[in-house]
């Protein structure tokens, strides 16, 4: 078995559309939760996969007898004059978390980012609660260039959010 | 065109502190902004240079239906000296899930000096945050480019706190620059 990166394929759209539509799964990676048909994960696969300021990736889970999307990586909003990018990851289907797999997709990005893209600086967002994220981009070598203070609503209380970064050994 | 006095979403047409006020953003405010923006695109995340038709299509589709939305994304204000136009800026990128918003300002490039700069940007955050407490917002927050330290004096004296350095964040010319961000809770 392996993970490879690759676009989505629009025949995916139905689980784009669940994981978009699950409360619990948007919760978890403080996006804004919206009930999504598959027509509108349709169209957001596709003008996210054209965004020539991102790089939107499927998760692909591969073995012998299947090629499944678990779930997505991103580097948005792409400021290729300052080389910077900000990582986005989340692993949709609950089969799949606790098993090292995001862990490979973010190793995957990340050379992604610096060796195919050659970006410079890769960011990201993390909620200060969510030690294991945490605990995983601070192995990765990212580091803690700030903390932004009750700055995410969760359950009717404010949280804290980490801004994390990591530099381009290449380029640095 | 004409813009509504009022923004729907928020009870203001203005607020003021001594001569100094905000008040919601005009149609005719678009060739003076235009002008401004370009004079100081240095300092701006703006990548080019503004035409007026670009200004026109931008004030038409994209600031005029805020005034209209429950939620708008951004709420842009007039920054007076009495009558006279002498900025703008507002809240924006307005989180109303997790309630906050950026704070943005931009002085006249008339009068745009270091001693200018530090009093109106002083008596603007009083302005603005009166606006962030009547929307009913936890925190304000600005992102600015780590270029003149002067710059950030009057957020200090306003007792907003440095949460973030992000360090080589920008390329400006030739050089990287570091973001800093400054937040209040409010």
């Amino acid at each position: 078995m392996s993970i490879v990166l690759k676009n989505i394929d629009l025949t995916d759209a139905p689980k784009i559309a669940a994981w978009k539509s699950d409360p619990l799964l948007s919760k978890k990676i403080m996006s804004a939760f919206k009930k999504t048909s598959i027509d509108e994960a349709t169209v957001w696969i596709t003008k996210n996969t054209a965004d020539v300021n991102q790089k939107l990736n499927g998760i692909y889970y591969t073995n012998d007898n299947s090629n499944c999307l678990i779930g997505i990586t991103r580097l948005m909003f792409i400021d290729w004059k300052s080389k910077v990018a900000e990582f986005g990851i989340y692993i949709g289907d609950s089969d799949y978390t606790g098993k090292g797999l995001g862990a490979t997709a973010l190793d995957l990005t990340i050379d992604q980012a610096f060796v195919q893209l050659g970006l410079r600086k890769i960011f990201l967002r993390v909620a200060e609660s969510n030690e294991n994220a945490l605990h995983l981009y601070l192995k990765k070598g990212f580091e803690i260039e700030g903390t932004l203070q009750e700055h995410i609503k969760v359950d009717q209380h404010f949280e804290n959010l980490h801004i994390m970064s990591k530099f381009n050994s290449l380029t640095k | 065109m004409k813009f509504p006095a009022k923004y729907d979403c928020v009870d203001f047409d203005y607020i003021e502190m001594m001569q100094l006020s905000i008040r919601p953003i005009r149609y005719e405010d678009r060739e003076p902004i235009r002008t401004w923006r370009n004079d100081q695109i240095d300092i701006l995340r703006q990548e080019n240079y503004l035409t007026e038709l670009d200004q026109d299509a931008y004030f038409k589709n994209n600031i005029h239906p805020l005034f209209t939305q429950s939620h708008p994304n951004q709420i842009l204000v007039g920054f007076y000296n009495a009558n006279d136009l002498i900025g703008y800026g507002g809240l924006v990128h307005i989180d109303w899930k997790n309630s906050h918003a950026e704070i943005s300002f931009l002085l006249a490039t008339a009068i745009n000096s270091k001693d200018n700069y530090l009093n109106f940007f002083t008596s603007y955050l009083v302005l603005i945050e009166k606006l962030a407490i009547k929307l009913k917002l936890n925190k304000i927050h600005t992102f600015g480019y780590d270029l003149e330290k002067f710059r950030f004096d009057p957020l200090i004296s306003s007792n907003f706190k440095l949460e973030a350095k992000l360090k080589q964040h920008k390329l400006i010319g030739t050089k990287l620059i570091d973001v800093l961000i400054y937040s209040k809770i409010i």
